[in-house]
């Protein structure tokens, strides 16, 4: 259960690292400055990464790659809400 | 044809979602509830509240099957399991034995009949996203085809059209019209494209010999031999006349556990009480991707291990894959609830396409008071699917607790009221006022699904706060989720009224504009 829960905030954190990354994120990271988030790109996609590899070696390449799709949609969705809140 | 590439696939990408939109959205629906069929069924059936051990389920099915079907050469047993609760069983009729007798039954964990109300109950929804309903399988089987396969050329020219796929990943503006529209047909599009996109392909997939018969006819006579080559039964060889008990089935299922560290699904015996008797275990379906499971052969009168049964050539394990993934019964129950996710959100695409489709053209009209012929079908099948089929499935869950336990055809009488109500939604919504039909059937949605667990708890023993505090989570799960349907059209339909209301303020004579 506890990697399930990792992996729910591993895709969460690697979206918001992306979406602070945009022009449109500054919902999220407000006040950061534009040397801050130049460094979120790779952060972001470096979580996504790490997310994949960690479903993969836990659960097999098979069930691992639908695992973490579905953790990455769950978490895009979640920081969609987050990013749009207002 | 329009210039340009990006414009001719946007061409495409509006024509063919909107063609079969209305029939994607249901099969959407349904394919989305499917994955909670098992669950479905339970709360259809409230009756039903025997334990459900496989092993004790084999044996009670053999018992039952030894005592009222003799003379049969095959027997089907379908266990329980973590899921599902109760045994089906098939079994060819004896050759002696009466024409048109019954060959099929449901048992309880204990082997006893079950005597719960009569119902399809969610395996109904489970073929109706493929088989449809009152015309024929072969027919509707196409036209599911047909329509995935539009679906496939949607996604695809989709993609081509949007144009920010990165840029716009996270946008979702709100109370916008057309705009938050557009917004929300993209991130629902996008965040779940991988699940569309397997879940369209495995689609085509699973329907694939119908759907490609080319590669069949050109290599076989005809299809029976195809049939028989591709799938051979597991059979047991000739009878020489010698009568002899059957053995038990929990020793066999002991060793199938031990060879796969998983439980037992299906149980097949061709020639039950003969010398040459043969027993085949299938695997249970959470235990492998593969659709068609793992197989093991055992002596039907001696117990003893034979093999795996039909060896399965790799094409046919990778199309049992690809079934799999898209049925998702290996699935647990975390991977199900991302599975059911991924399939509102799929709704929630088709929805948001077919409504866009309108609010686009709206602002366009040349007289939006009387808008053309095209445009008012649209709108009205909009409403009429959009609106009118998740009403029809509140009332088939209400029909299932209110239409008497005796009634002859019961099962099939819950279909019809499923039907009946689509219908009366679908004449309500051509009769109604655009806004107003869209406000007045989401309201009406609203109180069917909140009135569901209240029916269920006046019309049976069982009811949410009792379940709740049991931890009866699949009676539980169930009706929060038909509340969570009622609060979400609740809000819809406030939203719709408060939108047209603030608009209507602010433009009036295209107050429409906003709605849908």
């Amino acid at each position: 259960m506890i990697v399930h829960a990792l992996l729910l905030l591993l895709a969460t954190a690697s979206f918001l690292a992306l979406c602070m990354a945009t022009p449109r994120g500054a919902v999220i990271g407000h006040g950061l400055a534009r040397k801050q988030t130049a460094n979120l790109r790779p952060i972001g996609w470096g979580l996504i990464a790490l997310a994949f590899a960690i479903a993969c070696a836990w659960f097999g390449p098979g069930r691992g790659v639908i695992l973490f799709l579905g953790y990455a949609t769950v978490g895009g969705a979640i920081v969609v809400a987050l990013a749009n809140r207002h | 044809m329009k210039d340009g590439f990006r414009q001719s696939m946007a061409w495409l990408h509006t024509w063919s979602g909107l063609l079969f939109g209305w029939l994607l959205f249901v099969i959407f629906v349904c394919g989305t509830i499917s994955y909670f069929q098992e669950e479905v069924t339970r709360w259809m059936q409230p009756e039903v509240t025997t334990p459900s051990d496989p092993v004790a389920a084999a044996d009670g099915a053999a018992r039952w099957l030894a005592a009222n079907a003799s003379g049969s050469s095959a027997w089907y047993i379908t266990l329980p399991g973590d899921r599902a609760a109760t045994t089906a069983l098939f079994w060819t009729p004896a050759e002696d034995g009466p024409a048109g007798g019954v060959t099929e039954m449901t048992l309880d964990g204990r082997g006893n009949p079950v005597t719960a109300r009569d119902t399809a109950g969610g395996y109904f929804l489970y073929r109706f996203h493929y088989d449809l309903h009152y015309l024929p399988v072969i027919w509707a089987r196409y036209l599911v085809g047909i329509a995935a396969m539009f679906m496939l050329m949607a996604i695809l020219s989709g993609i081509v059209t949007h144009k920010k796929i990165f840029a716009d990943f996270f946008m979702l503006r709100l109370g916008k019209g057309q705009r938050s529209w557009l917004d929300a047909h993209n991130v629902t599009a996008v965040l779940a494209l991988p699940f569309h996109l397997m879940i369209t392909y495995t689609g085509l997939v699973t329907l694939e010999g119908q759907l490609s018969p080319a590669p069949v006819a050109a290599l076989y006579a005809n299809r029976s031999e195809f049939f028989a080559e591709a799938f051979p039964v597991a059979g047991a060889p000739e009878s020489q006349g010698e009568a002899a008990p059957l053995a038990s089935f929990s020793a066999m299922m002991k060793e199938a556990r031990l060879q796969w560290g998983m439980d037992v699904g299906h149980i097949f015996v061709s020639r039950p009480g003969d010398a040459v008797a043969r027993v085949t275990l299938t695997s249970a379906p959470g235990a492998s991707m593969d659709a068609r499971g793992k197989m093991l052969q055992f002596d039907g009168v001696t117990g003893r291990l034979m093999g795996e049964g039909v060896p399965k050539g790799a094409v046919q394990r990778i199309e049992g894959v690809m079934i799999g993934i898209h049925a998702g019964r290996y699935a647990d129950a975390v991977l199900r609830w991302l599975y059911f996710l991924s399939g509102v959100g799929g709704t929630t695409m088709v929805v948001s396409g077919l409504v866009l489709w309108t609010v686009k053209r709206r602002s366009k009209l040349t007289d939006p008071q009387r808008p053309h012929f095209g445009f008012r079908v649209v709108e009205r099948l909009n409403i009429a699917v959009v609106a009118g089929f998740p009403l029809a499935i509140a009332v088939y869950f209400l029909a299932n607790r209110l239409l008497p336990v005796d009634l002859p055809d019961r099962a099939e009488w819950e279909v019809d009221c499923l039907f009946l109500a689509w219908l009366g939604a679908g004449i309500f919504a051509v009769l109604r006022p655009v806004r107003r039909g869209w406000i007045e059937l989401c309201r009406c949605n609203a109180l069917l699904f909140a009135a569901v667990p209240l029916v269920s708890a006046a019309a049976t023993a069982r009811n949410l706060p009792a379940s709740l505090m049991s931890g009866d989570w699949v009676f539980a799960g169930f009706e929060l989720m038909m509340l969570a349907l009622a609060f979400g059209f609740a809000f819809a339909a406030n939203r719709l009224a408060l939108v047209g209301s603030r608009h209507a303020l602010k433009r009036p004579g295209k107050r429409e504009q906003v709605v849908a």
